[in-house]
């Protein structure tokens, strides 16, 4: 009988249109959409070299560490820009008409930029020009203070330099980069999945109202004959929950495998968050489907406020969690898209699982309020209306 | 004759309007029993509240000897509903749907599959089995209505409204489909507002109206209760007043109506009026165009009894 | 008239539809005007950092934290906990250092303190570490040639000062108008979809196959018919695109709004509310029900803001995205929008780029209109 049942509902729910549109290709959809526009940020450490200028004049040439240091910035494959030997007129021509990001040139024995606008470009290449002039001024400040130190003695200038060099380009700072990189845009995803998986309380709801005598025809179809309720009710749940799970297991392997998301390597828990996720979206559908008696599409517009605030909350709209985290704390902690987004995030960024324990037990627990708030009006088998 | 549903003093109200009141009847096995009344008159609410659907404030209701209960299975897979809006799912076909519904009652499959053909076959949808509800026409989506109520081949059946809104050629399929399960033995609550349907097809009728059972007997029992027994309406275009008052003095004529160039005698008794009738006419050398007798319908015992059409 | 009548009464009862993206245009607007950490990964700004000192604060280490704060923001109400990693996953804070004990007296004895960096993905994060790298390297290099600290603290600083002039050269400051970009970016978005959700269910509510017999076996000649829904159809359109207009007055400021460049925003978004009328007129001739105009409008409206660039900007997504989104009006409207908020003088040859992204938005207009003709004649009879 159950059987029966649940082979039926989740045929008639492959077959509603809709239904698989919103649930399983919508997100699909909205996660090549993501792929595109995230696709460079995504990529974040392959560096493009940009183009500069700079302005060779007689003035530049004098400084010949500093012209003999900045030519290998644009030098090999490691590149920071492709630079171009110019005058100042044709530098500043290409400026204008957007060819390159800025120009180099000298004034006196400093250099200096110009740039049209403020960017990270601009910053790299400030950075750069800053760096190799300052290592010329400290070759020299160092020969300097060498030679004066000798003061009235005989000195070999050129291996006081070559000493000098030899300091500059061979101190290395000592810094332990224990940095944990980890790609931001990998949340972005993350809240997709939270975000499909609650709208799929659309499919528990209108799978639950199959069952209700008081909402459908069919239900009251359903509730003459001679099978028990619980039957009826939970495989038709069944039904729409295997779907939103199978659905939610190919986005995260389509995200994963075929657009390069990470996730981390602890797949297990992966498909356990889905599972619990899945979890509270059935159960969040049955609930309005029992006790809210308003129309369809007012328990629509409720599963739609749960899953785009959520997921406005949780970041999917650029990255703004940390935002909203600061400003109503408690959102994240309750909405089912913020606990699973977080769940993801957990698994990804933290070793320790503690806070993805947290996150999964929270939506047990929601689940669980969801279902026992249900459990009255559910076992309740006359109305006092239909 | 055994009583397949016994139904006392049911009332149900819904705040302060009684939808059914202080009902009682029995429904004997084998027959077919019509529930008439007009839109309103509570004769769904009284099927829902059988079939242990809805909450009522008083009464006792017993299906097949025993107390109905939303739990009582065993009495639940013995009855087939056909409820007045078509419930099937637009995802499945017509096979589909039938077998769905009749797979909640019928665990084996073989006979199952068996029952699902008897079922297509007995409302004539053979041809239409791997359509989809959305191509149907009113009438066979109705048709299908009943086959996904039916199939599982109840005991006890109450159909409600079937033939709303249907095509005459689904409509004589219904109606047949219907005696065809009362002669295979099946017990069947008929609910409806045409009267005509009940006159043919019910062995036994209960009007309601306002929740209340106002008549109730065979078709012949209830026309009893008529004070006419035959109707004659004859087309006369021109009557002097006092070739009118003398139609009054015929035998047993209790009424007579003239209007527009229509007259209308009623009978209080006997069944062969119009010869009389005729002879009058012709020695009163009365020119008439059409004249026909009739019998009362329902229709005249419920105006008879509430003073308003079933129509209305 | 009658017709009218019936359409504005069908956009009321649709108005929930419309209150959807409105709303998220809202947030939107307020959020990007009154944050800036949601765009901080595309500006480089001063790179937030947070530093845990273990030595004490004199000397060089002092020195250190003095420098950093010159070129960063010093973040210091966050402890070495949970919420400052997830602050450095989001790149709330940019690095964390770690400097060790005795970092002062280890640096001037040349024994070459370890310094830990924890820091976010991407180029501030990058940038920030150069900036510290750049000190510690010019501390370790004259620390080689052993100084005292006090010579060390005013070599590194004489070292330091040494900064690249940049000069920016710019006619006017247009950077304020940035906000406007955004929004009007953005409202690509809310534009396309509340147009095609709206006008699509409205016709297809006078195109569904009964009504649409009823009409057209009625008296009124059919050709008006379709002028008068297509007028009320732009009225609508245009009651919107007025209201996105006020939106973004009370959203931006009207000291932005209500300027040239102001004016000319709203300008090209007037010209493509008009294009996406257009569009969807076209679509709704398809006569889709409503789940459906929901897909397609979901397709459409998410779709061509995304591969123009309406959310994330345009230089972020690659060149194939781009490439093929040249087919979409959107992009032509979004490229309209950065020119005019990097205009910098009101002439004509500094105007011209901006009339051909108009020209070409108006070009594609015109375009579904005449597409829109050619399948309303074929679908004239009910078939």
């Amino acid at each position: 009988m159950f059987w029966h049942s649940y082979k039926y509902s989740l045929k008639a729910l492959l077959k509603n249109r809709m239904m698989v549109f919103w649930t399983v290709a919508f997100p699909f959809i909205l996660a090549l959409f993501f792929n595109m526009a995230f696709a460079r940020l995504h990529d974040f450490d392959v560096f493009e070299p940009f183009d500069i200028a700079v302005v060779n004049d007689e003035e530049y040439k004098k400084d010949e560490i500093f012209d003999t240091a900045f030519k290998t910035l644009g030098e090999g494959d490691e590149r920071l820009f492709n630079i171009e030997l110019s005058d100042m007129e044709h530098a500043e021509e290409l400026l204008n008409d957007g060819k390159i990001d800025g120009y180099v040139y000298a004034k006196g024995d400093k250099k200096e930029i110009k740039i049209k606008e403020n960017g990270t470009n601009q910053t790299v290449l400030k950075m750069a020009v800053e760096q190799v002039s300052q290592s010329a001024k400290m070759i020299d400040d160092i020969a300097l203070s060498e030679i004066a130190k000798n003061a009235g003695q005989m000195v070999d200038i050129s291996a006081i330099y070559q000493n000098a060099v030899k300091i500059v380009s061979e101190t290395e700072p000592n810094i332990k980069d224990e940095s944990h990189v980890m790609n931001m845009v990998s949340v972005e995803f993350f809240s997709l999945i939270a975000m499909a998986c609650m709208q799929g309380a659309m499919l528990s709801c209108e799978m639950m109202n199959r069952c209700m005598p008081n909402i459908t025809n069919r239900g009251k179809r359903v509730a003459v004959a001679p099978t028990r309720k619980g039957v009826i009710v939970s495989s038709n749940l069944l039904a729409g929950y295997t779907l939103l799970f199978i659905s939610l297991i190919a986005l995260i392997f389509f995200t994963r495998y075929i657009l390069g998301v990470e996730y981390g390597d602890n797949i297990p828990l992966i498909c356990l968050l889905a599972a619990l996720g899945s979890l509270t979206a059935t159960m969040l559908g049955m609930f309005l489907s029992v006790i809210l008696k308003t129309r369809e599409s007012a328990k629509n517009v409720i599963v739609v406020l749960v899953t785009m605030v959520g997921s406005l909350f949780a970041g999917m709209f650029g990255g703004m969690k940390l935002f909203f985290d600061e400003l109503l704390p408690f959102v994240n902690k309750i909405s089912p898209v913020g606990l699973i987004t977080d769940g993801y995030y957990s698994l990804y960024y933290y070793e320790d699982l503690t806070r993805f324990w947290i996150n999964a037990g929270t939506l047990v627990l929601i689940s669980a309020i969801l279902f026992v708030l249900s459990i009255k009006s559910l076992r309740r088998q006359r109305y006092d209306s239909i | 004759m055994k009583n397949v549903i016994e139904v006392k003093h049911l009332t149900k109200s819904y705040k302060n309007n009684k939808a059914v009141d202080d009902l009682s009847f029995n429904v004997q096995e084998g027959e077919i029993l019509g529930l008439l009344g007009p839109n309103g008159s509570g004769k769904s609410t009284t099927m829902n509240c059988i079939l242990s659907l809805l909450n009522f404030q008083d009464g006792k209701i017993k299906i097949f000897g025993k107390e109905m209960a939303p739990d009582a299975y065993d009495i639940k897979s013995k009855i087939g509903v056909v409820f007045q809006d078509v419930a099937v799912f637009d995802e499945l076909t017509v096979y589909g749907n039938i077998d769905y519904f009749c797979g909640l009652y019928i665990d084996d499959k073989k006979m199952r599959e068996r029952y699902v053909d008897d079922a297509l076959k007995l409302v004539g949808l053979e041809d239409n089995k791997s359509q989809y509800p959305k191509q149907l026409s009113g009438g066979l989506l109705r048709r299908l209505n009943i086959a996904c109520g039916i199939a599982h081949k109840p005991s006890l059946i109450f159909l409600d409204e079937p033939t709303v809104a249907v095509d005459p050629q689904s409509r004589n399929n219904i109606l047949e489909g219907i005696k065809k399960l009362r002669d295979d033995g099946a017990t069947i609550v008929y609910t409806t507002h045409y009267m005509e349907e009940v006159e043919i097809l019910c062995d036994r009728v209960i009007i309601l109206d306002h929740g209340k059972i106002i008549a109730s007997g065979t078709n012949d029992e209830l026309k009893a209760l008529a004070k006419i027994e035959e109707k004659v309406t004859v087309e006369v275009a021109d009557l002097a007043p006092n070739q009118l008052s003398g139609f009054e003095k015929i035998k047993n004529v209790s009424e007579v109506e003239y209007d527009n160039g229509v007259l209308k005698i009623s009978y209080s008794k006997g069944k062969n009026n119009l010869i009389d009738m005729i002879e009058y006419l012709k020695t009163n050398k009365i020119n008439y165009k059409k004249i026909f007798a009739e019998r009362p319908t329902l229709n005249d015992v419920f105006l008879e009894l509430t003073g308003k059409d079933l129509r209305d | 008239m009658i017709v009218s009548k019936a359409f504005w009464k069908i956009v009321l009862k649709n108005i929930s539809s419309i209150i959807t993206p409105t709303i998220i245009l809202l947030l939107f607007g307020a959020i990007s005007v009154s944050s800036t950490s949601s765009t901080s990964q595309f500006e480089a700004a001063e790179p937030s950092i947070v530093i845990f000192n273990h030595d004490e604060n004199i000397g060089l280490t002092k020195n250190f934290i003095e420098y950093i704060d010159k070129h960063a923001e010093i973040k210091t109400d966050y402890e070495d906990d949970d919420r400052l990693k997830d602050a450095l996953f989001y790149e709330n804070v940019i690095a964390v250092v770690d400097i060790p004990e005795n970092f002062h007296s280890d640096m001037t004895f040349n024994h070459n303190p370890e310094v830990k960096i924890r820091s976010s993905a991407g180029y501030s994060a990058e940038l920030a570490k150069t900036m510290i790298s750049r000190y510690l390297t010019t501390a370790s290099a004259y620390a080689k040639t052993n100084i005292s600290e006090q010579e060390l603290i005013s070599k590194i600083d004489a070292q330091m000062e040494n900064s690249v002039e940049v000069s920016i050269d710019k006619a006017v400051d247009t950077s304020k108008y940035a906000k406007a970009e955004r929004y009007f970016n953005f409202a690509s978005y809310s534009i396309l979809s509340c147009f095609i959700t709206i006008i699509c269910l409205i016709m297809s509510a006078f195109n569904r196959t009964q009504l649409r017999k009823r009409n057209l076996i009625s008296s009124m000649d059919i050709k008006k018919m379709n002028r008068v829904l297509l007028k009320n159809c732009c009225l609508y359109s245009l009651a919107a695109w007025a209201f996105y207009f006020a939106l973004s007055i009370f959203a931006i400021g009207a000291d932005i709004m209500l300027t040239q460049y102001g004016l000319l925003f709203a300008l090209n978004s007037l010209l493509f509310a008009g294009c996406a009328t257009s569009i969807a007129y076209f679509i709704s001739t398809f006569a889709l029900d409503a789940s459906a105009v929901n897909g397609v409008q979901i397709v459409i409206a998410l779709g061509s803001s995304f591969l123009c660039g309406a959310f994330v900007p345009a230089q972020y997504l690659p060149d194939s995205v781009l490439a093929f989104a040249h087919v979409l009006p959107s992009y032509y409207y979004i490229n309209a929008n950065s020119k005019i908020a990097g205009l910098e003088a009101f002439d004509f040859d500094a105007l011209l780029p901006i009339l051909i992204e108009f020209a070409i938005v108006i070009g594609f207009s015109v375009l579904f209109i005449f597409l829109t003709n050619i399948v309303a004649k074929k679908r004239q009879k009910i078939a």
